[in-house]
């Protein structure tokens, strides 16, 4: 027995369950580190998953182990082939043991080394094992293990060794005098037994007639590991010193490929889950090297439809398969500590893919260190543009010659443009005849909020109320600007607050002010603004209509709307501006509080009414300096709308049109769409708004 | 997107394609109503959209005789037409011909003829994409030993006669190619971006030195069509890409003044190219 010996065999049946076979033999089960309970200990073999020990044994003796595909065993059975030759079943944990096989012994009749036991796949209960060399026996032995004898027979049953149904006989012995190193079932078609013998052949047993035992034979220096394509009856591999070979049974004489190793070749396997793929390890290499056959002339024949074309390239074909190769290292990949340890560092000394999983595999260490790792292909993804019916989606290449599909309706979770765009194109989204139903379209708020102020504007040129605009949807930069230019001055007009005697404010007013505040939607006139108040609060924006209503000096029906509101917070709010005075105590409490209020248009309506003036000054000199109203108009978190209206009630001609072009300007550069409050559609500096809004957003074919 | 993730967020489905192997690609047509995969199994499979989010197999047949990398479908001006590369050493294109043969099992199952076979690669032709529209009936293929290869359809009603148009050599191995999508033929020349999957050790080979005689150990080559000299030449090598490339994409070209180039590696990377002035 070698001391530093190391393999890993997954169970065929128990999906999650595999064994370390070393000094000893360890069961592990395999669980998610979430799913695994706290305080077990358990050895992390990814990133995400650990596998924790179940049993353990001595491996004492122990020359070879196989873990059988019997379905019903509620636990790994294992058959452990010993320096003796005896072989023996067992599992490493006592349970419940169906078919009676635990402990059930197989013993040759002549003492050697056991080197190999293999269970079949296909009839689970055909066990084969491998011997040394013996001059007058056989070194393969077939068991049939439901036929075997439990330890309690063999104490009586060693005389009755010679009847014909005697169980301690095997069913079939292969291989007089000669020395088989390893065997193995070939899982694809039934009773194909390959071994590997005396050093230099490779044979193939075909066992359907116990009586008539067929042979194939090749001779080879890479006689070693013999093992059996999965999904290829045909198809062998082999290993030796420095080479791979894979065979082609039914044309035995030399190898189909043999692929070059600097080192000795360790262990060979094919992938169970994908076809043509052999993984082989060479002696103390860290990586895994990938064989990725590929047949170039598989039934070329069947091809009816290329027969005549390609014939001349057949002849090229014939030259056999060939291999695209690459290098894992499965512990580079696992998360944290054991990453650090993989890589480069300790050699690999065994690897076992898994049975049913995708190209998972799990490699052992040197050090101890084990590694899951899936062996991941190129994913090809596909975009569908989103025309037809099913179309428009996601696709890309899965596991186990499947695709995976994702319904184009993803798009809308995430908002994606072409999407949106596609969904407003079905819509008829820029053609309805009023504008204002394609913002309900739109499903965007600054969209929306663009299309309901073009038919108003619009509105408006055809009522009349905006008269001699060279376009067609005037801004409020447009409708002001006469008056800056044609000398109109704007009244202003000293008002008090009517429920704040003590208070005043002066207001500006003229025509072209009040077709702005219609341009803002401020359309309800001076002595109207219970109107805007009342369809803000309907709207929902109980502090917006408290705000409107103070802006138009209305200060009891802003309290009113704060009464009425639902949070109480808003209520509060109301205590506070009943409150105003000059005191310092309450100025620094409005310096302190306004900013953390919730809502900007409460912060603003504050502002607005701590700059107001006393009232008292107003029989002093001159009329006050202007108040400082900058508070309000730079509350961006107003709607634009209200700022600019807010700003054509109490600004002066000056400081109007000042604020009016420096907002502009800003929202040009931002290309906030909601600029064109400001500019109208007047050419030039509405597209350059577009262009920056486009710039921003990519969304210029949303518009038109 | 923020936050959102395909994993924890949406569901996909999965189709059962049934190839028997590996999938090695899988493309939509020009209008998003049908798909070609094709996979390791020699086998190109078509999918028909039925207009309610389902897809059902409209053709399957055995294309290659080796591994089929890459399937890409023409544009529809030029007919149901796609084009296959394979480990075989050969590109086809297939075209579809006549409607549903209904006879017995194969009901329902489209025919797909096998229009031309071009033969020139002496290695395993890694990548296929028809060009542009507006170039006219453009291919290109490119194989593992590193020759890109342009071929055309001098008439586009006649698919079986391609001729070899260029012959661009690399020297590096080359594993997918794209075509740049972009419309305008004023300083767009037609271009292409290859990518090699050549490994990183052997940097003797990838040291290759470009047409400007300054050495470039990038993974990823610009070439560009000269209207005046009649040739391709390379105008860039991407050095920032070192790793080995698996796939290569230019993103439709929206009006942009600039070209946008996606490289897989192992991980994804967007370039940004921005022409001359």
């Amino acid at each position: 027995m070698s001391g530093g010996r190391l393999d890993v065999i997954w169970s065929p049946v128990h999906h999650d369950k595999f064994i370390i076979w070393g000094p000893d033999i360890t069961l592990y089960e395999v669980a998610r580190i979430k799913e695994i309970e706290k305080k077990t200990t358990f050895t992390p073999i990814s990133s995400t998953r650990g596998a924790t020990i179940i049993a353990s044994q001595s491996a004492s003796g122990v020359r070879c182990v196989d873990i059988s595909a019997i379905p019903e065993q509620p636990e790994p059975l294992l058959a452990l082939g010993y320096t003796s030759g005896k072989v023996a079943l067992t599992t490493l944990k006592q349970t419940y043991d169906p078919l009676g096989l635990v402990g059930r012994e197989f013993t040759s009749r002549y003492q050697r080394l056991c080197n190999s036991v293999s269970w079949s796949h296909v009839e689970t209960n055909m066990l084969a094992v491998a011997m040394e060399k013996h001059r007058s026996d056989h070194c393969i032995l077939l068991w049939d293990v439901n036929r075997g004898s439990s330890p309690a027979d063999e104490a009586r049953g060693t005389d009755s060794a010679h009847s014909p149904a005697d169980p301690s006989k095997p069913l079939a012995e292969m291989g007089l005098s000669e020395a088989a190193h390893n065997v193995a079932w070939s899982n694809c078609s039934n009773r194909t037994l390959l071994a590997s013998m005396n050093l230099k052949y490779i044979k193939i047993f075909d066992l359907r007639d116990l009586s008539n035992k067929a042979v194939s034979v090749t001779t080879s220096r890479h006689c070693y590991g013999v093992c059996a394509d999965p999904f290829n009856p045909w198809q062998l591999a082999s290993r030796g010193e420095g080479a791979v070979c894979v065979w082609d049974a039914r044309s035995f004489d030399r190898p189909v490929l043999t692929l070059l190793h600097h080192k000795p070749v360790a262990h060979v396997q094919w992938c169970p889950t994908r076809r043509n793929l052999l993984l082989s390890l060479q002696r103390d290499s860290a990586t895994l090297r990938l064989h990725d056959i590929q047949q170039a002339n598989n039934n070329a024949i069947d091809n009816m439809l290329a027969a005549t074309a390609v014939e001349a390239e057949l002849e090229e074909y014939s030259r056999g398969p060939s291999v695209l190769e690459r290098e894992v290292s499965p512990g580079a990949g696992a998360g944290g500590a054991a990453a650090g340890r993989g890589r480069g560092g300790a050699p690999i000394a065994a690897f076992s893919w898994h049975p049913a999983h995708e190209a998972r595999l799990l490699a052992v260490y040197a050090s101890g260190m084990i590694a899951d790792y899936t062996v991941c292909e190129r994913v090809t993804v596909a975009w569908g543009c989103g025309g037809g019916g099913g179309g428009g989606g996601l696709v890309w290449t899965g596991a186990g010659g499947t695709l995976r599909l994702m319904r184009d309706d993803f798009y809308a979770a995430i908002r994606d443009i072409s999407y949106v765009m596609r969904r407003r194109a079905t819509t008829d989204y820029g053609l309805k005849s009023d504008l204002w139903q394609n913002a309900d379209l739109a499903d965007d708020d600054a969209l929306s909020g663009l299309w309901h102020f073009m038919a108003l504007s619009k509105s408006l040129v055809e009522d009349g109320c905006i008269r001699g605009s060279p376009w067609r949807h005037p801004g409020v930069r447009g409708v002001l600007r006469s008056a800056g230019e044609g000398g109109y001055r704007s009244e202003a007009v000293p008002s008090l607050l009517p429920d704040l005697p003590a208070r005043r404010v002066t207001v500006f007013r003229s025509g072209e002010r009040t077709r702005a505040l219609h341009l803002c939607g401020w359309g309800w006139g001076w002595d109207n603004a219970a109107a805007g108040v009342e369809r803000a609060e309907a709207e929902g924006t109980p502090c917006r209509a408290a705000a409107i209503a103070a802006f138009h000096l209305k200060l009891r029906a802003a309290l009113d709307v704060l009464a009425r509101a639902h949070e109480p917070q808003l209520r509060v709010v109301g205590l506070a501006l009943a409150g105003l005075s000059e005191e310092r105590l309450w100025r620094e409490a409005l310096a302190a509080g306004a900013p953390a209020l919730p809502d900007a248009y409460l912060r603003a309506l504050l502002h607005f009414l701590a700059a107001s003036a006393p009232a008292h000054p107003a029989h002093h000199a001159a009329p006050a300096a202007q108040p400082d109203l900058s508070a309000v108009l730079n509350e961006t978190e107003m709607r634009l709308e209200d700022r600019v209206a807010f700003a054509c009630i109490f600004l002066s001609d000056a400081k109007l049109h000042e604020y009016v072009k420096h907002t502009c300007d800003q929202l040009v550069e931002q290309g906030d769409l909601s600029g064109i409050l400001l500019t109208g559609t007047c050419f030039l500096i509405y597209t350059s708004i577009l262009y920056y809004y486009k710039y921003k957003t990519e969304k210029l074919a949303n518009l038109y | 997107m923020g936050e959102l993730t395909a994993s924890n967020m949406f569901e996909s489905e999965t189709i059962c394609a049934d190839h028997k192997d590996l999938i090695h690609d899988v493309a939509y047509d020009f209008y998003g109503e049908r798909m070609a995969t094709c996979s390791s199994d020699q086998y190109v499979k078509v999918w028909d959209s039925d207009g309610r989010g389902g897809w059902r197999l409209s053709a399957s047949w055995k294309a290659h005789h080796g591994s089929v990398w890459k399937v890409t479908w023409a544009h529809p001006e030029f007919g149901q037409v796609i084009a296959t590369c394979s480990f075989d050493r050969t590109a086809a294109i297939w075209e579809e011909v006549g409607d549903a043969a209904s006879s017995g099992s194969e009901k329902g199952l489209h025919t797909w003829l096998k229009r031309s076979n071009l033969v020139d690669s002496r290695t395993s032709v890694t990548d296929v994409k028809f060009g542009p529209k507006h170039l006219g009936l453009l291919l290109v293929t490119c194989s593992a030993d590193g020759i890109i290869r342009i071929y055309e359809a001098p008439d586009v009603m006649n698919l079986a006669q391609w001729t070899l148009q260029h012959e661009i050599p690399t020297k590096v191995s080359i594993s997918c190619l794209s075509w740049n999508p972009s419309l305008s033929r004023v300083g767009n020349p037609p271009m292409l971006a290859v990518g090699s999957d050549e490994p990183n050790t052997s940097n003797a080979v990838a040291n290759v030195p470009s047409d400007k005689g300054t050495a470039c150990n990038g993974k990823v080559f610009i070439y560009e069509y000269s209207e005046t000299s009649r040739r391709w030449t390379r105008t860039e090598c991407l050095s920032s890409v070192q790793e080995p490339v698996n796939d290569i994409a230019f993103a439709p070209n929206l009006g942009r003044s600039f070209h946008l180039l996606a490289v897989a590696t192992k991980d994804v990377r967007i370039i940004k190219l921005e022409p001359l002035a």
